[in-house]
């Protein structure tokens, strides 16, 4: 596969293009007890995130004065691996739990509700790759779905170097013979960015070219976020007789 | 808010065309563009633009009227929850009349935990506990037989219906006495059975908040409902 010149004939290990994503669908309203819910499916990718709050903090010591905290898990279920995952938070984990809390603070209106916490907790039930930007996506839906105020949706898509050729929405397997491997999450609307890595090695030009990939994905992705949230309205709109 | 020309909106969908309107609930600022930072109905009032959330968690305003429990007794009073973000607190000097000494006075012989309270908001400060009240008509200790029912407190707009058309409608049909808690409890005093055919009606509304004709339908179901009664009592 490899010595192939031109990006348009080169095919992926899955047959898909190298700007094609992964089959994807966002539906909300998944639990009933949590004040917002939302699964995402992305390829093999399987989600699914609670949110509840605003609700008061404890313990009282740890409050913030001026806005609502927020806390984020991020969660692998022992069984969303090929291999078993011992359920324990492990550092990879944590560190997820972080990067994903950090990129929804932006967005959320923390500052109308001080001395409050939100809580979003993500699962996943299966994981094949670019897990941390769904698991924003759906996140994004599910706090929409709660009805807490956010200054925009966040949105999240990832891109890598795959074969020496730039590809979205890569998978666990190209995530892990890859060169490299770029997630975002951004605001769509605001046009701002809220989580930006990169592991491997990419060229000057090449991070430009596969950001511009990784926002034409996230767009997308955004439509579906909006496409979810509208379907849970027409649901409350169809009167059975 | 006429039924055909509702709007939907999302989190930082911009809102056009309303330059010179001011950001009322659910509308921010951004830059010099009204952004949404809800997903629900835009309402446009004289001078002002707002989103109706599709579902929140209830924020109380001033002079709301809400239904409470007792979940706890502070050293000045009872802590209340009244559904929303934090808990209500009520003040003794509410309740008793005259000096408040607590070495003689046990504030579970007014009040206890468990205790359904009828109150009206009195101050909401941005940070500690919501004050209410229930001193004046209406309000207090909710006594005798009475049924709740929980819903969103958005879905209390679609009950009440264009002025009160739904909630008269109802009223009118089930009897007994209805009381609606701005934090989205429903008090109703009656027998269990009309309460079952009130809770029904309740949940389909909530369900259906979107549906155009649900008056009617409502009206349909509740005339279907109540002729099986009549027809009940006459055997």
């Amino acid at each position: 596969m490899s010595g192939e010149s031109g990006s348009s004939g080169y095919v992926r290990r899955d047959g898909r293009r190298p700007d094609e994503l992964r089959p994807f669908s966002i539906r909300t309203g998944v639990f009933r007890n949590a004040d917002g819910s939302a699964e995402i499916k992305l390829g093999g990718n399987w989600i699914v995130v609670a949110v509840y709050g605003p609700r008061e903090h404890f313990p009282k010591s740890q409050l913030s004065q001026d806005k609502a905290i927020l806390n984020c898990r991020y969660h692998m279920a022992p069984y969303s691996t090929s291999e078993r995952k011992s359920p324990k938070p492990s550092r990879r984990e944590i560190e997820l739990s972080k990067v994903i809390k950090t990129a929804l603070e932006r967005a959320i209106l923390l500052d109308q509700y001080p001395e409050m916490c939100i809580d979003v907790y993500i699962e996943v039930l299966q994981a094949a790759g670019s897990t941390r930007v769904a698991s924003i996506t759906a996140a994004s839906v599910a706090l929409a779905d709660a009805g807490i105020p956010m200054r925009d949706m966040v949105v999240g898509c990832s891109v890598g170097k795959v074969d020496g050729q730039i590809v979205l929405d890569i998978s666990e397997e190209e995530d892990k013979e890859g060169e490299a491997d770029l997630p975002i999450a951004i605001m769509p609307n605001l046009r701002k960015i809220v989580l930006l890595q990169m592991d491997g090695k990419m060229t000057h030009d090449e991070i430009k070219r596969a950001f511009e990939l990784a926002l034409k994905g996230a767009m997308q992705l955004h439509e579906e976020q909006i496409r979810a949230l509208m379907r849970r309205i027409e649901e409350m709109g169809e009167l059975k007789r | 808010m006429s039924g055909s020309e509702r709007k939907i909106v999302f989190p930082g969908e911009q809102i056009r065309g309303y330059g010179s309107y001011a950001p009322g609930e659910g509308v921010i600022k951004q830059g010099d563009k009204l952004t949404s930072c809800l997903f629900g109905i835009l309402s446009v009032s004289r001078r002002e633009v707002s989103v109706i959330p599709y579902k929140e968690v209830y924020r109380p305003k001033k002079g709301d009227v809400v239904v409470g429990v007792v979940v706890g007794y502070g050293n000045s009073g009872w802590f209340v929850d009244i559904g929303s973000y934090t808990k209500a607190f009520l003040h003794v000097s509410e309740v008793i009349k005259g000096r408040f000494d607590s070495r003689n006075v046990e504030l579970s012989d007014h009040l206890k935990i468990g205790d359904v309270i009828i109150a009206k908001v009195t101050d909401v400060p941005r940070i500690g506990y919501f004050q209410i009240t229930i001193k004046g008509k209406d309000l207090g200790k909710v006594t005798g037989d009475a049924y709740f029912i929980k819903v969103n407190p958005v879905k209390l707009r679609r009950i009440i219906g264009r002025r009160g058309s739904m909630i008269n409608l109802i009223k009118d049909h089930i009897g007994g006495e209805i009381i609606l808690g701005k934090n989205g409890v429903i008090v109703y005093k009656d027998g269990y059975e009309s309460f079952q055919k009130l809770k029904n009606i309740i949940n389909l509304i909530s369900e259906k908040t979107f549906a155009s004709g649900l008056t009617a339908h409502v009206a349909e179901l509740l005339s279907k409902g109540s002729g099986r009664d009549e027809r009940g009592k006459r055997q």
